[in-house]
């Protein structure tokens, strides 16, 4: 009779330990997924490469360089570098009043591919993301840069060769 | 009587150290897995994708600036300024600078170009 009833104690708590081991599995899956689903997707390669292409169809759409920036004699309009935001129709001003812009570009043009001298550059953004550039550290703390080139024809058939880099900062979201 | 007592004591005492270890190593297991979970979710990156997957055997995007380099070597009319851009899409294609195979865009667009004239 006193052994049964220790069986029945016994088996008893066998069962919360297997309810509380359980749990602690549930727990720790549960766990698991949050851990892996919580941290962000870091896209900033393909947004710059988005923002790239974006410039580069503003300044030469199809083929022919874009009347409004350059004009007839092959000359960069100072007007629509200074209002380059608005010509491409880009938003790249922070949300916040307190916060840091998070895109940069830097379209140089050069004569010829093998980029010797600086023609004429257009810088929009946050230049502070240009250090982040030049560093070979890949961590995640710093701006994603991309650079992309092509060749440009001005008018009167002077060709020009374009580099776009863009930077992209956003690293408190991706850190 | 009392012999017997204490070896029941005994086998209570191996079981309740079975027990624990089993729960320390299953707690153990756990929180590998739940560190390796996390260490996998914060190198999730879009952009980064396996070679195969980015190859251009299986790329199917297109590649704006190769286009608009194209473009520039189809309007230039000098047959030198023509070479040289020629000279750079070899070179660039070379070192996989481009999103898909240079040769066949050019080939592509140049039809393209020809079937609107």
């Amino acid at each position: 009779m006193s052994l049964q009833k220790n069986k029945k104690g016994a088996d008893k708590l066998i069962s919360i330990y297997w309810f509380m081991i359980l749990t602690i599995i549930a727990g720790g899956v549960v766990m698991m997924v949050n851990g892996y689903y919580s941290s962000p997707y870091d896209v900033r390669e393909v947004e710059g490469d988005i923002f790239a292409s974006k410039l580069a169809n503003c300044i030469y759409p199809a083929g022919t360089a874009n009347p409004n920036f350059v004009s007839v004699q092959g000359i960069i309009k100072p007007e629509f570098i200074e209002n380059f935001e608005s010509h491409c129709k880009l938003n790249i001003e922070p949300e916040g009043e307190f916060e840091k812009a998070q895109y940069y570009a830097k379209i140089t043009f050069y004569r010829t591919e093998k980029k010797k001298s600086e023609e004429q550059v257009i810088e929009i953004g946050n230049k502070n993301f240009l250090v982040d550039c030049k560093s070979k550290d890949t961590s995640k703390n710093l701006a994603t840069c991309v650079e992309n080139e092509f060749w440009m024809m001005f008018p009167g058939d002077r060709l020009k060769f374009v580099t776009v880099l863009t930077a992209i900062g956003k690293t408190d979201q991706n850190a | 009587m009392h012999k017997e007592k204490n070896q029941n004591k005994k086998g209570q005492v191996g079981d309740t150290i079975t027990w624990f270890i089993a729960t320390v190593a299953i707690i153990a297991i756990l929180m590998f897995f739940i560190f390796g979970a996390s260490m996998l979710g914060s190198t999730k990156s879009v952009g980064k994708y396996k070679e195969s997957l980015t190859s251009r055997a299986t790329y199917e995007g297109d590649d704006v600036f190769l286009k608009k380099t194209i473009f520039t070597y189809l309007a230039v009319d000098g047959a030198k300024t023509k070479a040289n851009i020629n000279k750079y899409l070899e070179a660039a294609d070379e070192e996989d600078k481009f999103k898909v195979p240079a040769k066949e865009t050019l080939t592509e667009v140049r039809s393209n170009h020809a079937r609107k004239e």
